[in-house]
């Protein structure tokens, strides 16, 4: 077993995991390489209930997730970890956050002297692009892909350390300054390579100070606008990861209240030119208004 | 899941709500989980796995509806409440009610 932290949990995973952090110490959640039964009545490849989450994809494998504390994976003939380590770090570990009882967004997270700065929004807004140019301007990666936010003893909501990697393509990777050939590729066919990070990471929750829905734009100049009230519940709600398992699980009232915990802190809709040469433009607007708002 | 907006004053789906007495005792749904976000009231129907957004009017006419209320005492105390003729306030409040008996967020009881 390899041993990590992320999202506040000790994890024991059945395979290495370079995205995440090393630990010691007893693991909150273990995950296993296992045959998995399959459902006897309903779906054959997806049930979900409060305790038990199974979902298979044709030619990868099926996933075990239960109560928030084991997860199983069952790869298909032929497939390798490598290939199947994504849905283990993605799906399932979401899932475990949902069985815990905490938040987990769609998004990626950066720590900037003023506290994390999150960036949501859907598969191909260019999340994981504009962390990676704050990075590269001194803050440093809270997570990627997935952010879990809990509230502090005052229920203010902090972000939690999760996978210390960013998902790039490579013309963004050149303009983030990353080097290509660190990259992995990633296997989910989106074309991407996976750069680690073992420096400028994060190790403890970081009180949230800003957040930005992130929306490609075909203008030439970024453009922000605060949301407000309901709006903003919404587009949490939208943001959260894989929201369409929450009723399933038994978890959308969790998610309410969570996302209205959330919803203390400003959310601003960031709509990006498509110009990559402007990163560090959009980086640096963004500092500033982080800085600013309130 | 949905997101519907729900604003006082939308004009209303063709249903009978428009004929109905104002004497009619309704009342909301009562399970809903309910939320004030800056000026805004936002709803999530668990059961249906739907969320509202209530603008501020439309907040205040679902906060009297936590008790049964016939149309007519919805409307008395509404254009009291504020700055509206009662023969918009009543054509708001039938269009309000309608979209909401719509969405299955709306309990008809026997008229008073």
């Amino acid at each position: 077993m390899f041993t990590y932290a992320a999202h506040g949990l000790t994890i024991a995973a059945p395979f290495k995991c370079p995205e995440l952090e090393p630990a010691t110490g007893e693991p909150d959640v273990r995950a296993d390489v296992g045959p998995i039964a399959r459902p006897t009545a309903g779906r054959s490849d997806y049930a979900a209930s409060p305790d038990e989450f199974f979902l298979g994809m044709p030619g990868l494998g099926h996933f075990l997730v239960r109560s928030g504390r084991e997860v199983t994976i069952e790869p298909a003939a032929g497939v390798d970890e490598h290939t199947i380590r994504p849905f283990f770090l993605g799906t399932c570990l979401g899932v475990v956050l949902h069985q815990r009882g905490v938040l987990a967004l769609h998004a990626s997270g950066a720590r900037t002297p003023h506290g994390a700065v999150l960036v949501l929004g859907d598969s191909g807004a260019g999340k994981s692009t504009l962390i990676g140019a704050l990075v590269r301007s001194g803050c440093q990666l809270i997570a990627d892909d997935v952010c879990a936010v809990v509230p502090d003893a005052e229920g203010w909501p902090h972000v939690l350390p999760g996978l210390r990697r960013l998902k790039l393509s490579n013309e963004a990777a050149a303009q983030v300054g990353v080097s290509c050939t660190e990259g992995r590729p990633i296997s989910d066919a989106r074309g991407k390579l996976s750069f680690e990070f073992r420096e400028s990471t994060v190790r403890e929750p970081t009180p949230l100070r800003a957040m930005f829905l992130l929306e490609p734009s075909n203008g030439s100049e970024a453009r922000f606008e605060p949301l407000h009230g309901a709006e903003c519940v919404w587009a949490l709600t939208a943001q959260t990861y894989r929201p369409w398992y929450l009723d399933g699980l038994g978890r959308r009232a969790d998610n309410f209240r969570q996302v209205l915990m959330t919803a203390r802190v400003p959310l601003t809709r960031l709509q990006r030119p498509s110009n990559l040469e402007r990163l560090d433009d959009l980086a640096a607007a963004v500092l500033r208004h982080a800085a600013t708002t309130n | 899941m949905t997101w519907q907006p729900l604003c006082c004053g939308t004009p209303p789906p063709p249903t009978e709500m428009s004929d109905w007495p104002r004497t009619t005792v309704v009342s909301r749904e009562p399970d809903l989980l309910e939320a004030n976000v800056g000026d805004d009231v936002v709803l999530l129907s668990v059961e249906q796995g739907s969320y509202y957004a209530l603008d501020p009017i439309a907040a205040a006419v679902w906060q009297r509806l936590a008790v049964p209320s016939s149309i007519d005492d919805l409307c008395t105390a509404l254009t009291e409440q504020y700055d509206v003729t009662p023969e918009r306030c009543e054509a708001d409040v039938r269009a309000f009610l309608s979209e909401l008996a719509a969405q299955h967020l709306l309990r008809v009881h026997e008229s008073s």
